[in-house]
């Protein structure tokens, strides 16, 4: 049975279609990536998937189960987690408690027991601090825990928000631009460090990315989206060579029949 | 400096600290928290006066009617947006005040409800604070705390994190309100006298000030600027008719150049945190170099 299973999904923002008709399968330990020109539609695909937009149509399954109406944090809770293409972390909180934030929905201790520090609340915090760290030390941060965001570099911040998808242990993550303002070098260390998540941990990926190199090196399977519609879906080297992408990308007068 | 100016101090802390939780961590303004102040101190105060109950269960319905209450409230309008929960909360305040003034035969109406028994003390309103402050102290360090502090970030990063927006805010308001139900429990049975126009807005926004003063994120702050900021207009008895301004002036003042607050987000924990780490270096950088 495939993980996600997402059937004719439509969107529109007043006249503007921005996802129109698009159906996608990803199987488990799959990354599926997204790429098109800016406006294409591949954010609201995921503020879709993730229900932070109401459908206008279709359908959005996972692991069968029929999520399209759920909320958004049902959605979460069910497995799917995202970063954000602008990083959105919570400022006023350190790296470490942001981290502990997507364990902290799980009803570890009540609220009486947090304000009379009952033997629940202390060993629900341990554990919390527990899983938060190995996440932490999974991308790298854990010597940075005291640390307020804010004062991290750029491709730090986009290695927390990692991090911090991550804790909510997820089936499926969904990652929104995660190289983008990363130097070469960076670039790198993201997919080393996306395919050892894949290796390591049971979880399938989507990815929303321009850097080619990236994509190409890290996903099985691509949709190439433009104006709201799919124009191409295949293996990285059926993409290669599409005509349409070709033509998306480049603007070439092909022909073109999608 | 007299006892009754203590007492007043000590209530005033725990006001500022019953909108912590909702002002200062959750991003929520309540300019009507001291409604549930009147609400604590008149279930209490005619339950005592009219039916002779004793302290405890004047207290305890007090404090548990404010909880009633503000469930009610906040079914509807915590799903609101917060600048229309701040309305709301202003209008709120200002009704639970015309309904005490109104309902005479109950309340006592403007002319307030007196002779409530003296049970409380100055020792148990120093009890009563130091609890308080530990109560909402534990609360911020705790998943709760943080859940609040992610959604006043973050809404919609919050949501997609697992965290249920509504359920949160509602645990964190009826908490506070039983809090603030507290403060008027206290009161009543200190002041022995109550009457409706104790607890109007004024007092709920001077709380707000109190907290900005502080800083929305410490609670060490908060209950240090309701302490200075309470005690200052006494303090400055000497200069009577600047007394006003002087008070505004230096509340303008730290609002301007610390727009953060007296203390950012700096708790009285960090500074043992930080002395520890002080007194720990000395034995750390050895185990570096080796």
């Amino acid at each position: 049975m495939a993980l996600l299973d997402v059937k004719n999904i439509n969107k529109r923002f007043g006249g503007v279609v921005a996802v129109d008709d698009f159906s996608m399968v990803v199987e488990p330990n799959e990354i599926v990536g997204i790429i098109g020109p800016n406006g294409a539609g591949k954010t609201t695909i995921y503020n879709l998937i993730s229900k932070v937009y109401e459908l206008d149509s279709g359908q959005v399954y996972l692991e069968g189960e029929e999520i399209s109406h759920q909320k958004q944090e049902k959605v979460a809770k069910l497995g799917i987690a995202r970063t954000f293409q602008n990083i959105r972390l919570f400022q006023s909180l350190t790296v470490l408690d942001n981290v502990k934030v997507p364990c902290d929905y799980k009803p570890r201790y009540t609220f009486a027991e947090s304000i009379l520090m009952l033997p629940r609340r202390w060993k629900g915090e341990a554990e919390t601090k527990r899983e938060a760290m190995e996440c932490l030390e999974l991308v790298g941060l854990a010597h940075l825990c005291n640390e307020k965001p804010s004062n991290l570099p750029y491709g730090m911040q986009r290695r927390l928000e990692i991090a911090r998808a991550l804790a909510l242990k997820p089936k499926l993550l969904l990652l929104d631009e995660p190289a983008a303002g990363l130097n070469p070098e960076e670039a790198l260390g993201l997919v080393d460090f996306l395919k050892n998540i894949m290796k390591n941990l049971d979880i399938s990926m989507i990815l929303i990315e321009h850097r080619m190199d990236v994509i190409m090196e890290l996903c099985d399977r691509i949709y190439v989206q433009d104006f709201g519609k799919t124009i191409a879906m295949g293996t990285p080297e059926q993409i290669q060579t599409d005509a349409c992408v070709l033509a998306a990308y480049l603007g070439e007068e092909e022909e073109c029949n999608a | 400096m007299n006892e009754s100016v203590i007492v007043f101090t000590l209530i005033t802390i725990i006001g500022v600290v019953s909108i912590f939780p909702l002002t200062g961590l959750t991003g929520l303004f309540s300019f009507g928290q001291a409604a549930y102040m009147a609400v604590g101190a008149y279930i209490a105060g005619i339950l005592a006066v009219f039916y002779q109950m004793p302290l405890i269960v004047c207290g305890l319905a007090g404090v548990l009617g404010c909880g009633v209450l503000s469930m009610i409230v906040g079914y509807p309008t915590l799903k609101l947006r917060r600048d229309f929960f701040a309305l709301m909360s202003l209008f709120l305040g200002e009704a639970i005040k015309a309904v005490l003034n109104a309902s005479g035969n109950i309340t006592g109406g403007a002319q307030g409800l007196s002779s409530i028994p003296k049970w409380v003390g100055l020792p148990g309103v120093i009890v009563g604070t130091i609890v308080v402050v530990a109560l909402v102290a534990f609360m911020k360090y705790s998943r709760f705390g943080r859940m609040c502090l992610a959604i006043k970030t973050d809404e919609l990063a919050a949501k997609s994190f697992g965290i249920s927006v509504f359920a949160t805010k509602m645990k964190v308001y009826v908490f506070t309100s039983m809090i603030a139900g507290f403060a008027g429990v206290l009161y009543a049975f200190y002041i022995q006298y109550i009457d409706p126009n104790m607890f109007g807005w004024t007092t709920s926004s001077s709380w707000v000030i109190f907290l900005f003063f502080g800083g929305t994120v410490s609670l060490t702050g908060s209950v240090l600027s309701a302490a200075i900021l309470t005690m200052l207009p006494e303090m400055l008895r000497f200069a009577s008719e600047l007394r006003t301004v002087i008070y505004c002036v230096i509340i303008i003042a730290v609002l301007n150049f610390r727009p953060q607050g007296l203390l950012g987000d700096k708790e009285i924990s960090d500074l043992f945190k930080w002395i520890k780490s002080k007194l720990a270096k000395p034995k750390k950088l050895p185990d570096k170099a080796a």
